[in-house]
């Protein structure tokens, strides 16, 4: 594992620092790192993810990176262990999406997005569907406070159109 | 979980929403929540059908029937309306209790195929026409397709007709008919699967009793029979 630190530098001015390996889980990353134009004494600026969500990129990253080593050297675990170590990840990740606000979520999925790290695109996504899931439209708009911008009439329409969905 | 601000989940981009949709049944994601919404689910890389949630609680035979077809139709609305855009497809999941006729089901195989889907996975548990339903042969020939499981509970017919041209396939196939020779040129292909998985066949009643010798390369990682 290299331990090379690279530096990163939120929107709002905050550095992090955190070892290239981690921040390869970045695309976006790991894209610069290859074409070298990751200067060594200089911060990568990350101008659409502030400080308080790079923190939870980080940690995030910081908790993969370590699997993905498990990954490479027991090859040969068994399967209880295997089964083991992916219900601690997902125990981790549980915890770690519990621990935060939808608003906190969104913006996580944004950045995760920006950055291109596809297993946290996933976890965030899993996440808000679990929220939605099995409710009523009236109550997946109130959880997220969206706007039902129908009219009575359309709303009606589209209900209509829609009974086949609804068995 | 509450949100302070105003509408969060709407500054999302459309590609992120659509994301987040294809993690939901595709009935959920059909549902409209705002005007926004309305044309989302054509987007959506992720289908995944169940029949089940139309068939409670428990009705009679002819309110089956009208429910059953409700969810082909569904199906068929869901297929159209994603056909008319070049989104790509990557998952197409379908669970069937009770479908009409399977012959609805195999039809649907060609039309994700087309739209170059990674990814299918279909079990019927009770329909109609099993024996005239093959297994679409473009399966065999799809470029993109990575996995492939069907499973219905009645058996289905396999016939073979093409010779392989990809890799990397996973197939998983459970109680089908199949002809001797049809069995062979299947093995003859294995080394075009990466997994192959083959539970509970019956040899078609044209063919004679005879042996069938197994053997198996290196890179199959699983093979089963009954």
């Amino acid at each position: 594992m290299s331990s090379n630190m690279i530096m990163l530098k939120s929107s709002d001015g905050a550095s992090f620092e955190i070892e290239e390996a981690a921040a390869r889980k970045s695309k976006i990353i790991a894209n610069m790192i290859e074409v070298e134009c990751v200067d060594e004494d200089k911060a990568i600026p990350l101008q659409n993810v502030t400080g308080n969500i790079l923190a939870l990129v980080i940690e995030y990253c910081n908790k993969h990176i370590v699997d993905d080593d498990d990954d490479v050297a027991t090859e040969e675990a068994s399967e209880e262990e295997e089964e083991a170590k992916k219900k601690k990840v997902d125990d981790w990740e549980a915890e770690f999406m519990n621990s935060m606000s939808l608003e906190t979520m969104f913006e996580l999925l944004l950045a995760a997005n920006y950055l291109n790290i596809k297993s946290l695109i996933d976890l965030v996504c899993q996440t808000i569907a679990n929220n939605i899931k099995d409710k009523t439209p009236e109550e997946v708009r109130k959880i997220f406070s969206i706007e039902n911008d129908f009219t009575p009439e359309e709303e009606e329409e589209i209900r209509k159109e829609n009974a086949w969905a609804f068995g | 979980m509450n949100s302070e601000k105003g509408d969060v989940i709407s500054d999302l981009p459309d590609a992120l929403i659509c994301y987040i949709l294809s993690f939901l049944p595709t009935k959920e994601a059909a549902s409209v929540l705002a005007k926004r919404w309305k044309h989302l689910l054509a987007f959506v890389p992720n289908l995944d059908f169940d029949d089940s949630s139309y068939f409670h609680p428990p009705m009679k035979w002819e309110k089956i029937r009208k429910n059953s077809s409700r969810f082909t139709c569904f199906v068929d609305s869901v297929l159209a309306l994603q056909a008319t855009t070049n989104a790509p497809l990557n998952r197409f999941h379908v669970k069937c209790r009770k479908v009409e006729d399977v012959y609805y089901v195999f039809d649907w195989i060609p039309k994700v195929l087309k739209r170059g889907v990674l990814d299918i996975d279909v079990y019927i548990s009770m329909g109609r026409s099993l024996y005239l339903c093959h297994l679409p042969s473009k399966i065999f020939v799809s470029k993109t397709l990575v996995r492939l499981k069907i499973k219905i509970m009645d058996g289905f017919y396999i016939k073979v007709k093409v010779m392989f041209v990809f890799r990397n396939l996973r197939l998983h196939l459970d109680n089908f008919v199949i002809k001797v020779i049809m069995f062979n040129k299947l093995l003859a292909g294995c080394n075009a699967f990466e997994e192959l998985v083959l539970h509970n066949w019956n040899w078609h009643s044209e063919d004679e009793p005879c042996s069938v010798t197994v053997s198996t390369p290196t890179n199959v990682q699983k093979f089963a029979r009954r």
